[in-house]
């Protein structure tokens, strides 16, 4: 007789009776909040043309792609995001107009070359401001993102803000060029002593301001910030709304690694109380709407409920 | 009462000159003797994770410690890429080709040469880059012996002084890179506890500067 085959495969998982309903009712939630707050909801394909996609993937990002070959010859992958597949969807339908936009989404996404059979299959709730670039809009997406988490799961969230390419800016004017981007990369790894040997060459106060990026928790009116642009500003409009809270603690540590390569500006990470990943996170796109003929500044959160109700 | 700082220590090779390193002023651990793989010090906040050496990333990445020291043959085979503040002056060796000193030339013809190694990961990309085609045989340990079984041509493992490598037949065809222990944190951690972790990270600063 043929033996029962119980396992699952790495990084997947069933959810059954109370644990089900769990995971639903945290969804619901999430999705009632979206919907008051005036977002509408967008469903996206599960598999699509594989092509549309990979001039926004970085290489670790292609490489955790399901991918497969359908019965007509056309490569398609297994959705691993749903940023690039609404920008590809959603783009053709906006109005001409540039208007503001809310849409959310939900649905499992795929991502293979799990390490140490962590998931490979996520459900994701999410939600996407479109058309506006302003730091309230980010400021507005980092507050529907905590208001999720405050949906589906109780314990504090720790907020981690960041912007793409913020620590090279800050090293200016003293340092730039390649000098700066190797410096950067030993601070988001938080060399201490490689970082420290580095910078002490370039002057005592320029080590202390490294010392500093490498601990990251920047206050809100640090004047480094003003070298970042617009991001800089989200960062302190967000950090301010943020300060005082009850429901989460933030940081401005610009030593956070991004999540996305799409991401152009202001991003960030909300870790739970339990695991190593972040629960949530999401930021600034703005490049990925023109790429699919309607530019159009965009921010967006993304949270696994995974992470989020079994924390 | 706040919760301890976690570590994972590994039991490996750099365990001994690991342990002497904590026993000194100002940590003074010495509880790393008993058969207890979790090992609390509740007067210094902190709770080390006796963990085998392949284990310790995941410990760290998954969040279930809030730090830990892995060599960085470990981490680059995990594609471990958490942050690694401290790089640690002890346990350096070398990650290396090795064949039976017997053999005058171990790549045999008409066949991909067979390498026996711990390092699946870190041996392909090795043979990648060379373009050669390798058949990869992962074993968990003693591989020393695997080509005088004639389970393989070659062994890819660490190298440190060599007794074990010579002691078994074998010579060095090829350094493959350099070895060290670093000092890994978890990003959950830095978000959680990012006083805590400075604070510690701070104290092994002076440690090792001293």
């Amino acid at each position: 007789m043929k033996r029962r085959r119980a396992s699952l495969p790495t990084g997947a998982a069933a959810y059954v009776f109370e644990e089900a309903t769990r995971r639903r009712g945290a969804e619901d939630r999430i999705v009632a909040g979206l919907r008051n707050a005036g977002y509408q909801e967008a469903i996206v394909p599960s598999a699509d043309y594989l092509t549309p996609y990979l001039p926004h993937l970085s290489a670790r990002e292609e490489r955790e792609l399901y991918r497969f070959v359908d019965r007509h010859g056309d490569s398609l992958a297994l959705r691993a995001d749903f940023t690039i597949a609404l920008a590809r969807h959603l783009a053709p339908r906006l109005a001409a107009d540039g208007s503001t936009d809310r849409v959310f989404y939900r649905g499992e996404v795929l991502r293979g070359a799990s390490r140490d059979g962590s998931s490979t299959e996520f459900y994701q709730v999410g939600a996407e401001l479109l058309g506006d670039p302003s730091p309230e809009a980010d400021a507005e997406i980092v507050e529907r993102c905590l208001e999720a988490l405050g949906a589906a799961s109780r314990g504090p969230a720790h907020v981690v803000l960041s912007a793409v390419g913020a620590i090279e800016e800050m090293l200016g004017p003293e340092m730039t060029g390649s000098g700066a981007r190797d410096l950067a990369t030993s601070i988001r790894e938080r060399r201490l002593s490689d970082t420290a040997e580095a910078a002490r060459r370039v002057s005592p106060a320029f080590a202390g301001r490294v010392r500093r990026l490498l601990e990251g928790d920047l206050p809100a009116d640090e004047p480094l910030l003003r070298q970042v642009g617009p991001a800089g500003a989200t960062l302190s409009r967000v950090a301010r709304g943020l300060f005082g809270r009850t429901d989460c603690d933030v940081a401005i540590d610009v030593a956070e690694p991004v999540s996305r390569s799409y991401y152009t500006g202001f991003f960030f990470s909300v870790y739970g109380e339990s695991g190593g990943e972040p629960v949530a996170g999401g930021g600034r796109y703005d490049a990925l709407y023109a790429a699919f003929g309607s530019p159009r500044p965009a921010v967006g959160f993304a949270l696994g409920l995974e992470g989020v109700v079994g924390a | 009462m706040k919760e301890p700082l976690t570590l994972a220590f590994p039991k490996g090779r750099i365990a001994a000159p690991l342990a002497r390193l904590l026993s000194r002023p100002p940590l003074e651990i010495t509880a790393f003797s008993g058969r207890g793989l979790v090992v609390d010090v509740p007067e210094k906040g902190l709770r080390f994770l006796l963990l085998k050496d392949f284990d310790v990333p995941t410990y760290v990445q998954r969040g279930a410690a809030d730090l830990g020291i892995a060599g960085s043959d470990v981490l680059a085979e995990k594609e471990c890429d958490l942050p690694r503040p401290l790089e640690f002056p002890f346990g350096r060796c070398r990650f290396s080709l090795l064949q039976p000193s017997s053999s005058r030339d171990p790549f045999p013809e008409g066949r991909a040469v067979r390498v026996a190694t711990k390092y699946v990961r870190l041996t392909r990309d090795y043979f990648d880059q060379k373009g050669m085609a390798a058949d990869i045989v992962p074993l968990a340990g003693s591989v020393e012996i695997a080509p005088r079984m004639l389970l393989s041509d070659l062994v890819a493992d660490l190298v440190d002084t060599g007794e074990t490598m010579r002691a078994n037949g074998l010579v060095e065809v090829e350094k493959i890179r350099d070895v060290s222990p670093h000092l890994i944190v978890s990003r959950a951690a830095l978000a959680r506890r990012r006083r805590d972790v400075f604070a510690f990270l701070e104290t092994l600063e002076g440690m090792l500067a001293s």
